[in-house]
C-alpha cells in the first residue's frame, strides 16, 4: 500500500500531509465539536500553519486573510453549511479540500458538479442488478458521496454548484435544513450524524452557471475567497505551490528563482486589474480570468521545459509560451491587448529585456 | 491633605465610559475635574436639563470673530459626559481644567499673525481659521486636544511635545543630572541610532498601537477594546469587593502611559535641549511667538495641574478625568513654580461658550475628526444595551435591510447570531466586538456580498443621531428667534436630508419659504433649493433640508448684523447690496431679497439697481439681469410681492438695451459674437415672457437693424433673422430673401457659415419644416465649388453637430427625399410616358406593398405622381 502510495500523481490532503495532522491532533486539548478529528483551533493552525509549542512547523496551506478563514471554520461548527466563492484561481478547491481533511480527516467524499449531472450523484442511485435480483433494499442502494458523509458524520464536498442544474442544486434543501435523506422506494431515510456539513464551491463570474434558487442560499454561509491582495502574498503562493507541484511531478529542474515568480506574477496581476504596479499607467485587461492557479501552472511547465529541454534552470524562454497562452485566450483581442502590454510596459522595464525578447519571439 | 484619583479615559469609549460610572460611584469624589475649556464651566449644569440630548458638542468661540472657534463634542457614551452627569446629579462641583480657550484661540491667532508677517503662511495655519463649507473642524487642535490615540498630537506637535512634559516634571535642580544622563543616552544612541530611532518613530506614532502589539492584537483600537472597553462588561458579573479593582484599570492604563512617555522623552535629546534653552532664557510671552505647537502641549499639561493645586485646597476626594495620555503628568504634582512661569503672559481673547447639537456621523473618524471613533452607532447601542448587544444589534440590521427591501428572515437572524457566537469563540473573545458581527453579517445575510452593508452604514454603524440642547441654553439673540421660528412653522432641524414640498399658495408654506431664503441671504444653507419643472413650478418650491453643526457657528456669526432673522437678512442683503457694483450680482440679490420678502431692503436694492443700471456702460451686463427680472415680474405675484417697482426698471433697461446693442455688436471676435448671440436670445425669451408689446415692438425693430447690418459678426446677424422669423415680423419670402443674401457668392463663404450657424444653432426645425428654406440652403451648398465647401464644412458641421440625433435624422430623410424626387421618372417632364400602360405594374407593386390602387386622376397630376413614387421607393 504504502510502495502503492509512492507512485500516485497526486496524493489526498490527508495523506500528504498526514505528519502534520498528526501533530495537531497530538496536541490539541481543545474542545472538538462532535465528531471533528481536531479543534476548531488546530484546523485553523492547519490551515493558516505556524510553530506547535513543541516546536513542529506546520506549512500554510492557505496565504491570505486568517479571518476569512475563521468564518469559514466556525461556520461549519454552526449547522450551516459552507459556500466558497470566488473568481476562479482563488484556491477554493484547495481551502475545500484541506478543510475537509483537516476536520473529517477524509477529503474524498466529493461531487463534481457538472450541467449534466442528475439526482443520483447527490442522493443515491440503484444496483440495477441487486435491485432486479432481490429487490429493493439497503443493498442494492448506491449511496452518493453526500449520503455516506452523512452516515458517518464527515464533511462532504461538492465542487462547481452552480454548474449542477438547478433541479438537482434543490435536492440539497432537504439534506441541509432537515439534515436527512429519505428514500421513499424503501419507505426509509439516512439521518445525518453529528459532524456531517457540505462544504460547496462555487464561481460566481463563470459563463453558463446556475443560480442559487434563495431558498438554498439561504442555507449556505457565504465566504468570498479573494484574489491575493498584494505581490508578496501571490509570489508567495506560487513559489510554495509550484515546489510542492515540482516535487510531486518529480521535474528535473531546480526550483525557479523568486525572482522569476515575480516576474511572472507581476505580469498577471498588472493585467488582471488593469494597472501597472506603480499604479502610474492603465492599461487593458484581457478577456481571461489571469488566476494565481495559471500563474502557478505558467512556471510549471516553464520547469518541465527547461528540466528536459534546457539546462535546467528556468529562463524567460521557458516562460514566455506559458505566459502568452494564458493572456491570450481570444486570438484577435487579446493578442491586440498583449501586444500592446509588451510594447508600452515590458519593453521599457529595467531588466525585463530577456522577458521583452521571449515574448516578442512568441506572439 | 486631599486624596485624587486619575481616571485616564479614551474619549468616546463606552467601556471607558462604564468603567468611569462604577468608578465614581465607589470613590465617591466631592469634586469631578474634566479635560474641557474651563469657559464652559457654567454650562456644565445644562446636562441634566430635560431637553438636553446627547450627541451635543460645547462651542468656544471668540466674541469678536466667531470663526474662530473649537467644538469639544460629547455622546451619551463620552466618559466626559457620564462624568458632568455624574457630578451634576449628585451635587457636586465639577470643574474643566484644560487650557482656556481664551488663551489657545489667542495663541493660534498670533500664530497666523506672524506667519502673514512674514509671508509663509501654511496651509495648517490657514486651515485654523478659514471657515470651509463641508469641512468638518477648522481648527486641528481641537482634534489634537479630543486625541485618542495620542498618536496625532506626537504628529501634530511636531515631535517633541511629549519629551518636553516629562523635563519640565524634572525638577529645576535635576537638570545638571539630566544633561549628564543625556550625554550618556545620546552615546547609547549613537551605537544603536538605527532601531532605536524605527523604534521610537513608532511609538510616537502609535503608542497604544505598540502596547496592543505586544498584547499580541494586531491593531490599537481592537486591543484597547478588549482589554479595556469591554473589561467593564466582565465586571458587571464580579462581585463588590472585586469591583474595587476598578481602579487598578485606571492605575494600569497610566502606569502603561508613563512607560511610554518616558521612553519617549529618552530618545529626543535635541528637542529637549530646545525647550531647555527656551525655560532658561526668557519670560513666558515671548517663548510663545517664536515657538508655536511646541508648548501648547506642556501648557495644557502645566493648566492642568494649576487647577488640580487649587482644587486640592477645596477639596478633599478629587476625580480627575482625562485622555490616558495626560494621565501620568497629572499624577503626582511637581512644584508649581514652573507651571505658573510656563503660563504667564498668554495672550488672551474674550470667548463665549455654548452646547450646540452635535451629530454622530461628526464623531466618526470618516469626519476627519481626529479623536473620532470607528463607529458612534455602534458605541451608542453596546453603552445603552448592556442586556444584550448582540442580539438586539443583529435584529437592528435585520430590520433596516428589510427597509431596503433586501431579504433578511428571522431564520438568518438566529444563524447569524450562532455564527457570530462560534467566530468569537474561535477567536477567543469574550465578547463578539463589530468586526464579529460585520463578517457574519457578510457571511449570512448578505450572501457574501459586503454591497448591502454598504448601504446601511451609515444609519447603522455611524448613525444619524442629532442631539439636541434645551432650551435655555445661553445663545445668540438669533439662535433663539431662529428656535422659535423653527417650533412655530414645524420645521424641526434633522441631520438626515429630507426634501420639503411647498406650495407657496398656502400662508405656512410661503413663511417656511420666506425663512429658508432668509437664511440663504445670511449663508446659512440649512436647506437647499431645487429646481422644478412643469406647470406647478411657479408656485411650487422643493426644498432639500439638512441641518449640520457647522450651521450653528454660522449662525452665531451671523448675529452682527441683527437680533431677529428677518432684520439680519436684510441688514446683510443692504450690506452686500452698498458693497458691489455688478449689475448682475445685483439683480440675484434682489430675486433672493423678492423671494425671503424682505421689504426693508428691497427699495434699497432697487435704488442700487437703478443707479448701477444709468452708469453700466457694458450693455452685456443690462442684458444679463432682464431674465431674471422678467422672472420676478412674471412669477412674482404668488408670492404677493410689489412688481410695480421692477418693472419700471425694466423699463429703463430695455431703453437702454435697445439703443447700447447696435454699438455693442459691432467688432466681435467669434467668442464675444457667441456669447452675444446667446444673450440676444435670452433678452428676447425673456421680453416674451413679459410680453409687452411696446418692449417686444421697440426689440423687434432692433433686431432688424442688427440683421440687415451686413458688417456685423455672421453670428449675430443670424440669429437676428432667426429671432424675426420666428416672431414672424419677417414673412417667409423676406428670411428667404435675406438668407439667400447672406449666403450669395457675394459674401465671404466664413460670413456664409457663421451667418448660418447663428441662423440655426440650437434648432432644426425651421429647417425641416420650411421647404424654402431647405432648398434655398441646398442649392446654396451645391453651388459651392470645392475649395469654398471645404472651408465652410467644419463650420456646418458644428451647426448641425448642436442638433439632437432625431433631428438630424429627419433632415437626412429629407435629404433621401429629395434624391429620390431627383431621380424620380415623372419629375423629367420632357418624356412622354404612356401612362395608361403603366399603371397595371404599377398597380402590382402597390399590391405587393399592401397599398391601394392609383385612381386614374392620381396619376394625372404629376405632384401626387411623385409623391406616390417616393413613397415607395425607399
Amino acid at each position: 500500500m504504502t510502495e502503492l502510495l509512492a507512485h500516485v500523481l497526486r496524493e489526498h490532503a490527508e495523506q500528504q500531509y498526514a505528519s502534520e495532522l498528526t501533530e495537531l491532533a497530538a496536541v490539541d486539548k481543545r474542545q472538538r465539536p462532535p465528531s471533528w478529528k481536531l479543534s476548531p483551533w488546530a484546523v485553523m493552525q492547519y490551515l493558516m500553519g505556524g510553530k506547535l509549542e513543541n516546536g513542529f512547523e506546520i506549512t500554510p496551506k492557505y496565504v491570505g486573510n486568517k479571518r476569512i478563514i475563521e468564518i469559514a471554520i466556525a461556520t461549519l461548527t454552526t449547522d450551516r453549511a459552507l459556500l466558497l466563492l470566488g473568481v476562479p484561481g482563488t484556491a477554493k478547491t484547495w481551502v475545500s479540500e484541506h478543510l475537509a481533511a483537516a476536520i473529517s480527516g477524509d477529503s474524498t467524499l466529493l461531487v463534481q458538479g457538472t450541467a449534466g449531472m442528475p439526482e443520483e450523484s447527490i442522493r443515491y442511485g440503484w444496483n440495477y442488478a441487486r435491485l432486479i435480483a432481490d429487490g429493493p433494499s439497503f443493498n442494492a442502494l448506491v449511496a452518493s458521496p453526500v449520503m455516506q458523509a452523512m452516515r458517518h458524520g464527515k464533511i462532504a464536498r461538492i465542487e462547481e454548484l452552480t454548474r449542477i442544474p438547478a433541479d438537482v442544486q434543490d435536492s440539497l434543501i432537504t439534506i441541509l435544513s432537515e439534515k436527512t435523506l429519505p428514500i421513499p422506494e424503501l419507505g426509509d431515510e439516512v439521518q445525518a450524524i453529528k459532524g456531517f456539513n457540505v462544504i460547496a464551491t462555487a464561481n460566481d463570474r463563470d459563463k453558463g452557471v446556475n443560480d442559487l434558487s434563495s431558498a438554498l442560499k439561504r442555507r449556505f454561509n457565504t465566504v468570498v475567497l479573494p484574489v491575493p491582495a498584494t505581490i508578496e502574498e501571490e509570489v508567495d503562493i506560487v513559489a510554495r505551490r509550484t515546489e510542492a507541484l515540482g516535487r510531486a511531478l518529480e521535474l528535473p529542474a531546480e526550483p525557479p528563482a523568486l525572482e522569476e515568480i515575480r516576474r511572472v506574477v507581476t505580469i498577471f496581476r498588472e493585467l488582471r486589474s488593469g494597472i501597472t504596479a506603480d499604479g502610474k499607467n492603465k492599461l487593458k485587461s484581457p478577456s481571461g480570468t489571469l488566476s494565481t492557479a495559471e500563474a502557478i501552472s505558467v512556471i510549471n511547465s516553464g520547469l518541465a521545459l527547461a528540466g528536459h529541454f534546457g539546462d535546467g534552470t528556468i529562463k524567460a524562454e521557458d516562460l514566455a509560451a506559458g505566459i502568452v497562452g494564458a493572456v491570450v485566450k481570444d486570438p484577435v483581442q487579446d493578442a491586440v491587448v498583449f501586444r500592446e502590454y509588451l510594447e508600452t510596459v515590458v519593453k521599457e522595464r529595467e531588466g525585463w529585456k530577456d522577458f521583452y525578447r521571449a515574448l516578442r519571439n512568441i506572439s | 491633605m486631599s486624596e485624587t484619583k486619575i481616571f485616564g479615559i479614551r474619549h468616546h469609549g463606552p467601556g471607558s465610559a462604564h468603567s468611569l460610572i462604577s468608578a465614581l460611584k465607589e470613590f465617591q469624589p466631592d469634586c469631578v475635574l474634566i479635560e474641557g475649556p474651563p469657559e464652559g464651566n457654567s454650562l456644565v449644569p445644562l446636562v441634566t436639563e430635560a431637553g438636553m440630548v446627547p450627541p451635543v458638542a460645547l462651542l468656544v468661540y471668540a466674541q469678536d470673530n466667531p470663526r474662530q472657534a473649537c467644538y469639544y463634542p460629547f455622546a451619551e457614551f463620552s466618559p466626559e459626559w457620564q462624568a458632568m452627569k455624574y457630578a451634576v446629579d449628585s451635587g457636586i462641583s465639577c470643574r474643566f481644567i484644560d487650557l482656556p480657550q481664551s488663551h489657545w484661540l489667542a495663541l493660534n491667532e498670533a500664530k497666523l499673525k506672524k506667519h502673514t508677517a512674514i509671508g509663509t503662511l501654511t496651509p495648517v495655519a490657514e486651515h485654523n481659521f478659514e471657515q470651509r463649507p463641508g469641512e468638518p473642524f477648522e481648527n486641528p487642535d481641537v482634534d489634537l486636544k479630543f486625541e485618542v490615540r495620542p498618536a496625532l498630537e506626537a504628529i501634530d506637535a511636531s515631535g517633541p511635545t511629549e519629551e518636553e512634559s516629562a523635563s519640565k516634571e524634572d525638577s529645576a535642580s535635576n537638570y545638571h543630572k539630566a544633561d549628564i544622563e543625556e550625554l550618556q543616552e545620546e552615546q547609547e544612541l549613537a551605537r544603536l541610532a538605527k532601531e532605536k530611532a524605527a523604534y521610537n518613530e513608532k511609538i510616537k506614532r502609535d503608542p497604544i498601537g505598540c502596547l496592543a502589539e505586544i498584547a499580541g492584537f494586531s491593531d490599537g483600537e481592537r486591543w484597547w477594546e478588549q482589554i479595556v472597553e469591554q473589561r467593564s462588561q466582565k465586571l458587571d458579573n464580579l462581585d463588590h469587593d472585586e469591583k474595587s479593582s476598578t481602579y487598578l484599570v485606571f492605575d494600569a492604563i497610566s502606569e502603561a502611559m508613563q512607560v511610554l512617555r518616558l521612553e519617549l522623552a529618552k530618545d529626543e535629546p535635541s528637542a529637549r535641549e530646545k525647550t531647555t534653552k527656551l525655560e532658561i532664557s526668557d519670560d513666558g510671552s515671548e517663548r510663545i511667538i517664536y515657538d508655536e505647537d511646541d508648548l501648547i502641549e506642556p501648557m495644557r499639561e502645566a493648566h492642568m495641574r494649576q487647577c488640580l493645586r487649587s482644587a486640592s485646597k477645596e477639596f478633599s476626594r478629587i476625580a480627575v478625568v482625562c485622555g490616558a495620555w495626560h494621565a501620568p503628568a497629572l499624577s503626582h504634582l511637581p512644584a508649581a513654580k514652573e507651571d505658573t512661569a510656563l503660563l504667564k503672559g498668554l495672550p488672551k481673547q474674550k470667548v463665549d461658550a455654548t452646547w450646540i447639537p452635535w451629530t454622530h456621523g461628526r464623531l466618526s473618524f470618516s469626519s476627519g475628526y481626529g479623536a473620532g471613533v470607528e463607529s458612534p452607532g455602534w458605541y451608542h447601542h453596546i453603552f445603552t444595551n448592556r442586556e444584550n448587544p448582540v442580539l438586539t444589534w443583529l435584529v437592528k440590521v435585520a430590520q433596516l435591510l428589510r427597509a431596503e427591501d433586501l431579504d433578511a428572515s428571522s431564520a438568518q437572524v438566529i444563524d447569524t447570531l450562532r455564527l457570530v457566537e462560534a467566530v468569537s469563540s474561535m477567536r477567543e473573545l469574550a465578547h463578539p466586538s463589530l468586526d464579529e458581527l460585520n463578517d457574519a453579517i457578510i457571511t449570512v445575510l448578505c450572501s457574501g456580498n459586503n454591497i448591502p452593508l454598504g448601504l446601511i452604514r451609515k444609519k447603522l454603524i455611524v448613525g444619524e443621531t442629532l442631539g439636541q440642547v434645551p432650551e435655555n441654553t445661553p445663545g445668540t439673540p438669533l439662535e433663539r428667534d431662529l428656535a422659535k421660528l423653527q417650533s412655530k412653522l414645524r420645521m424641526k432641524p434633522e441631520a438626515t436630508s429630507k426634501v420639503l414640498e411647498l406650495d407657496l399658495r398656502k400662508p405656512l408654506d410661503l413663511s417656511r419659504s420666506e425663512l429658508l431664503n432668509r437664511l440663504l441671504i445670511l449663508n446659512i444653507d440649512w436647506a437647499e433649493k431645487q429646481y422644478i419643472r412643469g406647470k406647478s413650478g411657479t408656485f411650487h418650491e422643493n426644498w432639500d433640508l439638512e441641518w449640520y453643526p457647522e450651521l450653528s457657528i454660522r449662525l452665531i456669526e451671523a448675529g452682527v448684523w441683527g437680533r431677529t432673522i428677518e432684520q439680519a437678512a436684510a441688514a446683510k442683503a443692504a450690506d452686500v447690496a452698498s458693497k458691489n457694483n455688478s449689475l448682475a450680482t445685483l439683480v440675484d440679490l434682489l430675486e433672493k431679497i423678492l423671494e425671503a420678502d424682505l421689504p426693508d431692503a428691497l427699495k434699497m436694492v432697487m435704488d442700487r439697481i437703478n443707479s448701477e443700471a444709468a452708469v453700466a456702460g457694458d450693455v452685456n451686463e443690462l442684458m444679463k439681469s432682464i431674465p431674471t427680472l422678467a422672472r420676478v415680474v412674471r412669477y412674482g405675484n404668488v408670492r404677493g410681492t410689489d412688481v410695480e417697482a421692477v418693472k419700471s426698471i425694466i423699463d429703463a433697461l430695455v431703453t437702454r438695451i435697445v439703443i447700447g446693442l447696435p454699438s455693442a455688436c459691432q467688432s466681435l471676435d467669434d467668442e464675444a459674437a457667441d456669447s452675444m448671440q446667446g444673450l440676444i436670445n435670452e433678452v428676447n425669451a425673456a421680453l416674451l415672457l413679459l410680453s409687452r408689446h411696446d418692449h417686444l415692438s421697440s426689440y423687434r425693430e432692433l433686431l432688424t437693424k442688427l440683421a440687415n447690418n451686413e458688417n456685423l459678426h455672421g453670428h449675430v446677424a443670424g440669429k437676428a433673422t432667426r429671432l424675426l422669423f420666428e416672431s414672424r415680423t419677417l414673412d417667409d419670402q423676406a428670411a428667404a430673401r435675406m438668407m439667400q443674401w447672406a449666403l450669395s457668392r457675394a459674401s465671404e463663404p466664413l460670413y456664409s457659415g457663421k451667418w448660418l450657424e447663428g441662423f440655426l444653432s440650437g434648432s432644426a426645425l425651421v429647417l425641416i419644416h420650411d421647404s424654402r428654406l431647405w432648398q434655398l440652403l441646398d442649392s446654396w451648398l451645391l453651388n459651392l465649388d470645392a475649395d469654398g465647401f471645404k472651408e465652410l464644412l467644419p463650420l456646418l458641421r458644428r451647426t448641425f453637430s448642436t442638433f439632437t440625433s432625431p433631428e438630424r435624422r429627419q433632415i437626412g430623410e429629407r435629404v433621401r427625399e429629395t434624391q429620390a424626387l431627383e431621380g424620380d421618372i415623372f419629375s423629367s417632364e420632357e418624356e412622354d410616358l404612356n401612362l395608361e400602360r403603366i399603371r397595371p405594374p404599377l398597380n402590382m407593386v402597390r399590391f405587393l406593398l399592401g397599398l391601394s390602387p392609383l385612381s386614374e386622376n392620381s396619376l394625372n397630376s404629376a405632384s401626387t405622381k411623385t409623391e406616390a413614387i417616393a413613397g415607395e421607393g425607399p
